[in-house]
């Protein structure tokens, strides 16, 4: 009996343990929220304003100075062959087929590159670091990468650039100095401002809503939870957040969460915020197979392949994302920028092929520009 | 254990020549050789592979799968599985991370109390396996998902960041010339490969791999070593953890995901019989030390990733494959 | 010779380190029962598994009806007639007895198109063979597991016969039986003897070859002796043809001074199999405890050991009450076990000699912890030497050796631990004549010279009668005599066995 008090002993202490830390102080973000700095774009709807934006932030951020970090002097390589390597967060979804697809596009157009893939597949950090060390100790000329973590992925960039290799990344950002430039692809305020207007206008103000994330420390998904919760306090107070759940990057996961969502609040749900490529078409799949298309809006981040069959037949109005395959594209131009010596600390822009001219942001940040929005009327213009 | 000596007339002691024959047929000695081959051949590939800085970087990247190995092969010899040392070695993580940022503990006690948070989640396992009889595989699966869900808990979505120069000596300091962690690999896989092969403890894990009913009515404390092994795991991965933190300088509650399937990869592959009864930590090792090299060499040589995968699976079947084929031919002649 | 249905010639066996058969011979008739006996290790169980394509010889030839067969696998042997009941029984627990009988052709039938098992034909045709073997009371729905030992037997049994063999192999068929469950199995026999079936017998008790076997053949450390008519031979013949000596005495009984008590248990508990036992055992005594199979005798002695903990009741050592919730609880306590099951309880088949000898006894073989394998080595080559065990050395794996001594190993094994009380189930299963009579030594003799309490469970009667100082009887889970050895008599004891009410063992078709 004592045996049996003790076991129970433990298992009590095991769940104080788990129900401390949620039960201490009530949440002041919505959960899957970082808790950084938040930014929130001013209130209003439509694309006027998104494009108005770009003239304020270049403003805004010229201010800054260069925050990255700088590769040990090599050979200098201006114009002649490069060999990159592209090591994205896992490899076997999408939206990184996209990014690949955007930078063999941009190789082929320079001429003068070469880009191979490689990465995990699973979003597993040590994995990629591991893969990252083995390329430099192959030699390669170039590094692009997707962080799985921007803390844990930066000491082996950092090795890459004191080995002389140049480090550019793109879609998820590492600590700023531990590689050259970042291509983003749409700062956090102007993803979150398009989801939460694009929610907000379906359903109306005070519509209650879940959200399907990938974890809560993934960090682009907890920066864009973050800066919606920024921009509805200041523009939607009334919208009400029911609860956030984890998917992974999981189609199985992602369909069940959302489930989870339409059985749990029944009628009190408006709508499913989806914060990754897989959690949306999953999520709408869920929605539709419910019947639920009319009461529940999906509003998500997704590549538009996935999403046609819902926003063909109407159960998705807005997908909501910037092209990957322009992504990539940028990101092999950037480098090619940076290792031709055309591209460095203190420009404000750089030129980007078929793109145009890209604006420097946030110092050391080459933003790809505002936000797409993929609606029934262009979606089938896309594929990727 | 598999004998070495079966089938040998006694009365002669062996030449140094038979010795050395005994141990190239032994199951470690076929891995071995399939080892080298495999160096070998990668070193063909690329100039890059077969270089000391490549190679202690490679022992600095197996250390954490090592340290769980240990325990791993002491538990699958018994019959055992702990599935549970990835979600260990996240919770030791954040609760490392946790008592320091958030608690505002001593970083070294903070260090302290993360392993020792692993050490008791190993040594809950071991007391529902054997105090409530819940076959390892279900609890230790089970544990798999309410440890990685306390580490969620405790860490809230946030990352503990920003640890003193000194802390990250263990993970990415040198000690004369050889990653620190290693030295600390190579020492456990000394000490507890003595304790596997000559001791009581040793002895016991065998026969009650073999027979738990044999080893009960023999009067062996089967319980008790039972307890002890999985309270073992824990501390392992707790230390892994910690090693793992110092090395990549964040704290994650996602960390170590995955890492129990690379650690029952390597066990097996080393040898040890997932139905319990045989294995050796000498073959553990080479296991881990196979299956780092070859990832390492087969990016290094142009193989992407997912590839990499495949090679290795297949190298696992086709090294349990040979090792059958020989020891069954040894039992024969 | 023309009328033999069974010819082996000129069969040499090798395994690492040993010479199992060489140059063997051996052939069965037409409708006979044909002995193999000899000692432990001599190669009978080899030379079966040769006949039923276990393994295969490494020179000679098989001849089945005047024709050369050669056996790759046992598979092959059963397509040509021969069915084998082996030493360590071979069902599955948790399959039904009509499952087992039919296990790898069983009835099927057209379903949608596919071949389904027809569980309807495959239950008739498990009671009909039953039947033919005069079993009717064995529900054929019933899980092997819950069977006792005589039923499990008698499954293996139809399970052979559901192939039409024409050669039975019976390796010691009656080692685990009770003795009701031996005459039913001999009536078996016979009956399938009187439809032609050849049963090759194998025994190390020979009055069983007496009375049921037509002719007997004998093998020695591989050698093939000779074969007898069972009517023109006599058990002295057989010994020392087995044996190449004689045996004197099977019982060799010393006198020994009879100590303070060792053991005392008052009134021990634990439903249903023991119930308010009380007894004791004294210093350099032997106490027999007789009873049915299924009477309580293992379970009593498990409940000292600590495998099945009392429920209440008390237990003590020289006088001290002693609480025992494990086995290593009562090792500490000086008791050592030799259990009835070797194979899932005694030994660790796979580990060698000298791990399972040293088992019991690690502290003494290890210094702070490390074991010394010279000592343990040591340990072994004695336990090899005293009970004469028939191994390549110490470092043979014990689940290469032959059954009984296996046996030799788990008694050596409890030996080495010098305790104090030993209980010894059935300590003689298995084991030949020369050996027998060796273990019966060596326990009169340790408790004679060393007063050691021994406690000796044995279904053997004879064996009961021959070593005990004083006689306990079990039915049903409670003590129901107590004999001292000069009270003792076979008809006294197996009358308290029986009991005035039938037994009712708890296991159905335990009486025909
Ligand atoms: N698989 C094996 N590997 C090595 N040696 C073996 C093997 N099987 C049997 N032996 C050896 O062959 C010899 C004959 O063994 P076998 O089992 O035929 O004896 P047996 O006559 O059946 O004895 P018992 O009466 O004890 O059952 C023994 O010395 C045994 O150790
Ligand atoms: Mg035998």
């Amino acid at each position: 009996m004592k045996r049996t008090f003790a076991i129970t002993l433990i298992l009590a202490l095991l769940l104080a343990l788990v129900a401390m830390p949620l039960s201490a102080d009530g949440h002041e973000r919505w959960d899957g929220a970082d808790d950084l700095d938040v930014n929130p774009l001013a209130c209003g709807m439509g694309d006027e304003m998104m494009e108005d934006d770009d003239g304020d932030m270049e403003e805004e951020m010229e201010m800054m100075e260069y925050d990255g970090g700088m590769a040990a002097m090599g050979d200098d390589m201006a114009g002649m062959d490069i060999t990159l390597v592209d090591v994205p967060k896992l490899v076997g979804i999408g939206y990184f087929a996209a990014t690949t697809l955007g930078q063999q596009q941009a190789a082929e157009e320079l001429g003068n590159v070469s880009v191979t893939t490689d990465a995990p597949t699973e979003a597993n950090i040590d994995d990629q670091i591991q893969v990252i060390d083995s390329y430099i100790t192959a030699g390669v000329d170039g590094i692009l990468f997707a962080a799985n973590d921007p803390v844990a992925i930066a000491p082996v960039l950092r090795k890459a650039l004191e080995a002389g290799i140049h480090v550019v990344g793109y879609d998820a950002n590492s600590e700023p100095d531990a590689r050259e430039w970042f291509v983003n692809q749409a700062e956090f305020n102007g993803i979150a401002k398009a989801l939460v207007d694009s929610l907000a206008d379906q359903m109306g103000a005070d519509a209650s809503f879940g959200i399907v994330t990938s974890t809560f420390t993934t960090p682009n998904q907890a920066r864009w939870i973050a800066e919606m919760w920024a921009y509805a306090g200041e523009c939607y107070p009334d919208l009400e957040w029911l609860e956030t759940l984890e998917a992974q990057e999981d189609a199985v996961l992602s369909f069940q969460q959302a489930q989870t969502l339409l059985n749990k609040y029944g009628e009190d749900l408006d709508g499913i915020f989806a914060m990754t490529s897989v959690a949306t078409p999953n999520g709408a799949d869920a929605v539709q197979q419910a019947d639920a298309c009319e009461d529940v809006a999906v509003v998500g981040l997704a590549t538009p392949n996935g999403m046609k069959p819902y926003v063909n037949s109407g159960c998705v109005r807005d997908v909501i994302l910037w092209n990957p395959v322009d992504l990539g594209y940028a990101a092999v131009y950037v480098m090619r920028a940076v290792v031709d010596g055309e591209f460095g600390p203190g420009d404000a822009s750089v030129s980007a092929g078929r793109l145009g001219d890209l604006v420097v942001v946030n110092g050391s940040e080459v933003l790809l520009g505002p936000p797409f929005t993929f609606t029934a009327d262009n979606i089938n213009d896309f594929d990727f | 254990m598999t004998d070495k000596k079966t089938g040998q007339p006694i009365p002669r002691n062996p030449t140094l020549g038979e010795k050395l024959r005994h141990l190239l047929i032994s199951q470690e000695g076929v891995l071995f050789v399939i080892m080298l081959v495999s160096v070998l051949f990668l070193a063909t590939r690329t100039d890059k592979f077969l270089t000391v800085d490549n190679l202690l970087q490679q022992g600095r990247f197996m250390t954490e799968v090592g340290l769980i190995a240990i325990p791993m092969t002491y538990i699958i010899i018994t019959g055992g599985i702990d599935l549970s040392v990835g979600s260990i070695l996240g919770l030791t993580a954040i609760v490392l991370g946790w008592t320091w940022q958030e608690l505002g503990f001593p970083l070294e006690l903070a260090i302290v109390t993360g392993i020792l948070s692993g050490t008791l989640a190993g040594f809950v396992n071991g007391l529902f396996i054997v105090r409530v009889g819940v076959p390892p595989l279900i609890m230790t699966l089970a544990t798999l998902a309410l440890y990685r869900g306390l580490a969620e808990g405790i860490s809230e979505a946030r990352s503990a960041r920003g640890y003193p120069e000194w802390f990250f000596q263990l993970g990415q300091g040198e000690f004369l010339g050889i990653p620190t962690q290693l030295w600390l690999l190579i020492i456990a896989v000394i000490v507890f490969g003595i304790v596997l092969a000559r001791t009581r403890l040793g002895r016991a894990l065998y026969a009650i791999g073999n027979n738990e009913l044999g080893a009960r009515f023999s009067g062996l404390t089967v319980n008790r070593h039972l307890l002890f092994i999985y309270t073992f795991s824990g501390f392992m991965a707790g230390v892994a953890g910690y090693i793992f933190v110092s090395r990549v300088s964040t704290t994650r509650s996602d960390m170590g995901t995955g890492i129990e399937l690379d650690v029952i990869a390597a066990v097996v592959l080393g040898g040890t019989s997932i139905f319990g009864g045989t294995g050796s930590i000498p073959g553990t090792i080479i296991g881990v030390v196979l299956i780092q090299l070859l990832k390492n060499g087969l990016t290094l040589s142009g193989v992407t990733s997912d590839a990499t995968i495949v090679v290795i699976g297949s190298v696992l079947i086709f090294a349990i494959l040979v090792n059958n084929f020989i020891q069954s031919r040894r039992e024969e002649s | 010779m023309s009328d033999a249905l069974l010819q082996l010639r000129g069969i040499d066996k090798h395994f690492p380190g040993v010479h199992a058969l060489k140059d063997a011979r051996f052939d069965v008739r037409r409708g006979e029962v044909h002995a193999l006996i000899g000692e432990n290790g001599a190669g009978k169980s080899t030379m079966i598994k040769i006949v039923s394509g276990v393994y295969q010889p490494d020179t000679g030839e098989i001849l089945l009806d005047g024709r050369r067969v050669e056996f790759s696998n046992p598979r092959e042997a059963h397509a040509a007639g021969i069915a084998t009941i082996y030493q360590e029984l071979g069902l599955y627990p948790e399959l039904s007895v009509a499952e087992n009988i039919f296990m790898g052709h069983a009835p099927t039938m057209k379903r949608f198109g596919l071949r389904a098992i027809d569980w309807e034909a495959m239950e008739q045709g498990a009671a009909a063979l039953l039947a033919e073997l005069n079993i009717h009371n064995l529900d054929v729905g019933a899980k092997v597991g819950t069977l006792n030992v005589g039923n499990r037997q008698r499954v293996e049994i139809a399970k052979a016969l559901s192939l039409d063999a024409q050669i039975l192999i019976m390796d010691e068929p009656t080692a685990a039986l009770t003795e009701s469950d031996v005459e039913q199995l001999f009536s078996i026999v016979r009956l399938l003897r009187e439809r032609g079936v050849s049963i090759i017998y194998i025994s190390h008790r020979l009055n069983e070859v007496f009375e049921l076997a037509d002719r007997v053949t004998v093998l020695r450390d591989g050698d093939y002796i000779g074969t007898q008519d069972v009517s023109a031979t006599s058990e002295g013949e057989l010994i020392s043809m087995m044996v190449g000596r004689t045996i004197e005495n099977l019982f060799p009984k010393q006198v020994a001074e009879i100590g303070d008590v060792v053991l005392e248990v008052r009134n021990l508990n634990r439903p249903p199999l023991t119930r308010d036992i009380s007894f004791s055992v004294r210093a350099g005594e032997i106490v027999g405890l007789a009873g049915l199979v299924g009477s309580g005798r293992s379970e009593t002695a498990q409940v000292i050991f600590g495998v099945l903990p009392a429920e209440s009741g008390e237990i003590l050592l020289n006088g001290q009450p002693v609480k025992i919730s494990r086995p290593s609880e009562a090792v500490d306590h000086g008791i050592g076990y030799v259990p009835e099951d070797r194979g899932h309880q005694g030994l660790i088949r796979e580990m060698t000699i000298r791990e399972n000898t040293s088992m019991a006894v690690l502290e003494l073989v290890s210094k702070n912890t490390f074991i010394s394998r010279a000592k343990e080595r040591v340990l072994a080559n004695h336990s090899i030497r005293q009970l004469s065990i028939r191994a390549t050395g110490p470092d043979q794996t014990a689940n290469k050796l032959s059954g009984g001594n296996q046996q030799k190993v788990v008694v050596s094994k409890w030996l080495a631990s010098s305790p104090k009380l030993l209980i010894m189930d059935e300590p003689t299963r298995g084991v030949d004549v020369g050996a027998k009579s060796e273990i019966h030594r060596l326990m009169s003799q340790l408790a004679a010279e060393q007063g050691l309490a021994i406690l000796m469970i044995s279904s053997e009667l004879p064996e009961i009668l021959g070593m005990s100082d004083r006689v306990l009887v079990m039915r049903e889970g409670r003590l129901v005599g107590e004999f001292t050895r000069e009270e003792a008599t076979q008809e006294l004891i197996a009358h308290a066995m029986m009991s005035a009410t039938p037994a009712v063992t708890s296991d159905v078709g335990a009486t025909l």
